[in-house]
């Protein structure tokens, strides 16, 4: 088993983790509430389940990392699928930070500019580890 | 084939009729009328939300038809089991969300499609937890 990967993969989940303790800033730093004052209850509060699912699942993405490192690289189906929706996962997020969102509605703060430059790094760093775990398991 | 292949199964059926659902919703609850009222940067995140949501229900009913039998067999501590008490966890506050967080109005006004919701995340958190118990 490559022990480099084994080492990045533990680094990929305590960064899911980071974020989300970081993700609990973002409704206020992106004014969610002012954002979404205009919509009918049943839709604002769909908004706010969706974020703590999409939420919960960085949760599950950053413990399985963590502490089942060895088991996401043995190889067999479940790892495989696993990696594979980790990769897409994170991928996708970067191609929408550049081709989806109008990021000119953001404050051109100091804050603003570094939180999104670490954040891109991130899911630059995350794709990478999970498309080379799935490479891995299917060698 | 158990029976527990079969419930298996039929969570996966279940996971991809909600996950079908996510894309009738928005003309039933006329998404494109209300999200407009915000501003275009919360409508991507609300749609990049519902986006999210939708890969997520795919995973999981692609897991249940693909991966039955890793479900069924698994022994705690491994990645399936945790996948199962994960799924265990994520559908039974799915539920807990059905009846105390979401607007009551919209539940009387669609009481069909309140209960099928409510039976639907039921039955699956009811699975998932058998499963990581078991």
């Amino acid at each position: 088993m490559n022990d480099y990967l084994i080492i990045l993969l533990k680094l990929a989940g305590l960064g899911q983790l980071v974020l989300v303790l970081a993700s609990i800033a973002i409704p206020r730093c992106l004014d969610w509430k002012g954002g979404l004052a205009g919509l009918i209850p049943l839709l604002r509060q769909m908004f706010w389940t969706y974020a703590v699912y999409i939420t919960l699942m960085h949760v599950f993405f950053g413990v399985v990392s963590l502490f089942a490192t060895e088991e996401l690289l043995d190889g067999g189906f479940i790892s495989t699928a696993l990696c594979g929706l980790m990769f897409i996962w994170w991928f996708a997020r970067i191609l929408i930070q550049f081709f989806f969102f109008d990021r000119t509605s953001v404050p051109e703060t100091k804050f603003n500019r570094l939180a999104e430059a670490g954040l891109v790094l991130l899911f630059v760093f995350l794709s990478a580890v999970y498309g080379w775990g799935v490479w891995e398991n299917l060698a | 084939m158990n029976f527990l292949n079969f419930l298996i199964y039929w969570a996966g059926f279940v996971l991809l009729m909600i996950f079908l659902a996510n894309f009738i919703a928005p003309k039933k609850l006329n998404y494109a009328e209300n999200i407009n009222r915000m501003e275009n940067f919360h409508r991507q995140v609300f749609c990049v939300h519902c986006g999210y949501t939708a890969l997520t229900l795919l995973a999981m009913a692609l897991v249940c038809g693909f991966y039955n039998d890793e479900l069924v067999t698994a022994e705690k501590g491994s990645l399936a089991w945790a996948g199962c008490l994960f799924m265990a966890i994520f559908w039974g506050t799915r539920v807990v969300v059905q009846i105390v967080y979401y607007d009551k109005a919209m539940k009387k006004r669609y009481p069909v499609f309140n209960i099928m919701f409510f039976i639907a995340f039921a039955y699956l958190a009811v699975i998932f937890t058998f499963l990581t118990i078991n």
